[in-house]
C-alpha cells in the first residue's frame, strides 16, 4: 500500500488560511463524519446484539421469558450433556472436513492459476467469483436435485437399467454434507490464497530453483510459506463458515450430519430456549476459535 | 505448450465443473416442459417461468428481494466508501483497527449473527420485516465493499489527489470532484456485487423476515416439501440476476481487488 500521509489533507490545504489547530480539529470532525455511519452501524447492529445475546447466555429462562438472573445452568448443560457433546463434535468433524477439502482444492485451483495458467487469469478468476455470487442457496438445492432419490443421479441410472431401485447412500449422511460444504466454500477460499499467491514474486521461485530445489522442496520451502497466510485466513474463514451452516446439515446431513445450526435453531425456534441457544453458539464460537488459534500457533511453527 | 500445462487445465477443468454442474442441472431443468427435476429432459419450455411470474407468492419474494437488494447496495456502498476514504487518511495502526471493525461481519457465522439480531430485536421489541432483512443484509454487504474500495483506494495515485489539495480543494471538494469520478467505475461494480449478494443471503433473511420473504426463504420453504420445477425456475431467476450482475461488475473493475 502506498502509505497515505499521516498528515490530514485540511490542515495542508489551508494552513495560511485558518489557525492549524481549528484546522486540524475540522479535518478531524470529518474523519468521524465519514467513519461514524459504518462504524456505528457495525457496532449498534453486530457488537451490541452479540453483548445481548452472551448476556442471555447467562440469564434464566421462566415462563417462556428470559428473566436477569445470574447462572451458568446453560453452559453447565451444554457441556456436560452427552447429547451437545456428541453434537458438537459431529459439527467440529463435517466443519473440518469440509474446510480441509475446500481449502486443498482451492489451492490447487490459486495455484494452477497463479503458476501454470497465468495468461488466463482474468477470465479464471472471474469464473471464480461468478461460483461466489452464485452461491449458497442455489448449491444446495442443486445437491439435492442431484443426489436425491428422484435425483438426476438416481433417474439417470434406473434408466440405463442399472439400478433397481434409488441408491439411498447418496444423501443424508456425513460424506455428502462434507461435499456439499466444501462446493460452496471452495470459492470462498479460492479469493485469499490466490491474493497471497499474487504476492509471490516469479524471482524468488527462480532463486529456490537455481539454488538446487526440487519442485517439491520448492513447494514446501518457499511457495508454500509464502502462500500460508493467505491459506491460513482460507480455512479459518471457511471452517467458520461450516461451523454455523444450518441449511446442508438439515437438507443433506441427515441423522448423523446433524450440526449445530440446526440444533441451536430448534433451541430457539421450538423450545423459545434463548439462554440455552446462545450458550450453545458461545461455547461451539470459543471452541472453534481456539481450534483455528491452534492451527495458527502450530502453523507458524512448522513453517518456520 | 510447457509440460505441466496440460495438467493444470485438466485440474482446474475438473474443480470448475464441481463448482458449476451443480447450478447448470438447476438451470436445465427449469426449462423442462415435465414436471420432473431429473431426467428425461421432455423439451425447453417456458412454463415454470410463467408460473413464478404469475403467483402472487413469488413475485411477491421476487419484489422484497429486489427491493431488499436495491437499498441495502445503496446504503452499503455510501458508507462504505466513505468509511474506506476516510481509513486511507488514518494512521496505519487506528485504520487497521477500524478495518477490523469493518470485516467483522464477514467473520461471524451468519447464523450466529441471524440469532443475535433476532433476539436483539425481539428485545428492543422491533417488528421483524423487510427493514429488519435490509440491517442484516447491510451488515454483511458492508465488509465487501470496504475490502474492495479500499483494495482499490490503495492502488490510487495519490498524486492526484495531492494535486487537487495544492490548487486549494478542501476534504470534501477533493471528494466529490477527484475522488469520485476517478472511483466511479469501481462504484458502480461494487453496488452491483451488493446487489448478488443480497439477493443470495438466506440465513439471515429467514430469521428475520418477519413474514416479508425474500426468494431464497421461499425456495428453501419450498425445499422443505420436495422438488418442484418451479423452485429451479425461481432459483435460475435469482442466478441469472447475481451471475448479470457480476459480469458487469467484472468489466467495470478489477475483481482482483476481491482477492486480497
Amino acid at each position: 500500500m502506498s502509505a497515505p500521509s499521516a498528515a490530514p489533507p485540511a490542515t495542508r490545504a489551508r494552513p495560511e488560511r485558518s489557525p492549524a489547530g481549528a484546522a486540524r480539529w475540522r479535518s478531524r470532525l470529518l474523519l468521524g463524519l465519514q467513519l461514524g455511519p459504518a462504524s456505528a452501524f457495525v457496532v449498534v447492529f453486530l457488537i451490541v446484539p452479540f453483548a445481548v445475546l452472551f448476556l442471555y447466555s447467562f440469564w434464566r429462562l421462566r415462563a417462556y421469558e428470559v428473566v436477569a438472573e445470574w447462572n451458568l445452568d446453560s453452559y453447565k448443560r451444554v457441556v456436560t450433556e452427552d447429547a451437545y457433546r456428541r453434537l458438537l463434535l459431529n459439527t467440529l468433524k463435517i466443519a473440518m472436513g469440509a474446510s480441509v477439502l475446500a481449502t486443498v482444492i482451492a489451492f490447487a485451483f490459486a495455484h494452477a492459476l497463479r503458476f501454470r495458467l497465468s495468461r488466463w487469469q482474468e477470465p479464471l478468476l472471474f469464473c471464480v467469483v461468478v461460483a461466489l455470487f452464485s452461491g449458497y442457496l442455489v448449491r444446495i438445492y442443486a445437491w439435492r436435485t442431484i443426489l436425491g432419490e428422484r435425483g438426476v443421479i438416481n433417474e439417470s441410472l434406473a434408466r440405463l437399467g442399472l439400478i433397481d431401485e434409488p441408491l439411498s447412500f447418496l444423501l443424508f449422511n456425513r460424506g455428502a454434507a462434507i461435499v456439499v460444504l466444501a462446493n460452496f466454500l471452495v470459492p470462498i477460499a479460492i479469493l485469499p490464497i490466490y491474493g497471497a499467491m499474487q504476492n509471490i514474486r516469479d524471482r524468488e521461485i527462480e532463486a529456490a530453483r537455481d539454488l538446487g530445489c526440487g519442485t517439491w522442496t520448492t513447494f514446501r520451502r518457499v511457495t508454500l510459506p509464502l502462500a500460508w497466510p493467505g491459506v491460513f485466513f482460507a480455512w479459518a474463514l471457511t471452517f467458520l463458515t461450516a461451523t454455523g451452516d444450518y441449511l446442508v446439515p438439515q437438507l443433506i446431513g441427515g441423522a448423523n450430519g446433524t450440526m449445530l445450526g440446526v440444533i441451536v435453531t430448534d433451541t430457539l425456534n421450538a423450545d423459545f430456549n434463548l439462554p440455552r441457544g446462545s450458550a450453545l453458539a458461545f461455547t461451539a464460537l470459543v471452541v472453534t476459535l481456539s481450534i483455528i488459534a491452534l492451527v495458527r500457533w502450530v502453523g507458524g511453527k512448522v513453517l518456520r | 505448450m510447457r509440460r505441466g500445462t496440460v495438467g493444470s487445465w485438466i485440474l482446474v477443468g475438473a474443480i470448475l465443473a464441481f463448482l458449476f454442474l451443480p447450478i447448470a442441472i438447476v438451470v436445465l431443468f427449469s426449462f423442462n416442459a415435465g414436471t420432473s427435476t431429473a431426467p428425461p429432459f421432455e423439451g425447453f419450455s417456458l412454463r415454470w417461468y410463467q408460473e413464478i411470474f404469475s403467483q402472487p407468492e413469488y413475485t411477491g419474494a421476487l419484489r422484497n428481494s429486489a427491493i431488499a437488494a436495491a437499498v441495502t447496495a445503496t446504503l452499503a456502498v455510501v458508507i462504505g466508501t466513505t468509511a474506506s476514504y476516510a481509513l486511507m487518511r488514518l494512521a496505519p495502526r487506528v485504520a487497521a483497527a477500524f478495518a477490523a471493525l469493518f470485516s467483522l461481519p464477514l467473520l461471524v457465522p451468519g447464523l450466529f449473527i441471524a440469532v443475535a439480531l433476532l433476539s436483539f430485536f425481539s428485545r428492543a421489541k422491533i417488528d421483524m420485516s423487510l427493514g429488519t432483512v435490509i440491517v442484516g443484509h447491510l451488515l454483511i454487504t458492508l465488509p465487501l465493499v470496504v475490502g474492495v474500495m479500499s483494495a482499490r483506494l490503495s492502488r490510487l495515485d495519490v498524486s492526484m489527489l495531492e494535486a487537487a489539495r495544492d490548487l486549494g480543494a478542501g476534504g470534501i471538494e477533493t471528494f466529490f470532484r477527484v475522488l469520485l469520478p476517478l472511483l466511479a467505475p469501481v462504484v458502480v461494480g461494487v453496488t452491483l456485487l451488493a446487489l448478488a449478494w443480497s439477493a443470495d443471503e438466506f440465513i439471515i433473511s429467514l430469521y428475520v423476515n418477519g413474514g416479508d420473504q425474500t426468494v431464497p426463504v421461499v425456495i428453501f420453504g419450498s425445499l422443505r416439501t420436495g422438488l418442484d420445477s418451479k423452485v429451479n425456475a425461481l432459483a435460475s431467476t435469482i442466478l441469472a440476476t447475481t451471475v448479470a450482475a457480476t459480469v458487469l461488475a467484472g468489466r467495470l473493475m478489477s475483481l482482483k481487488d476481491l482477492a486480497r
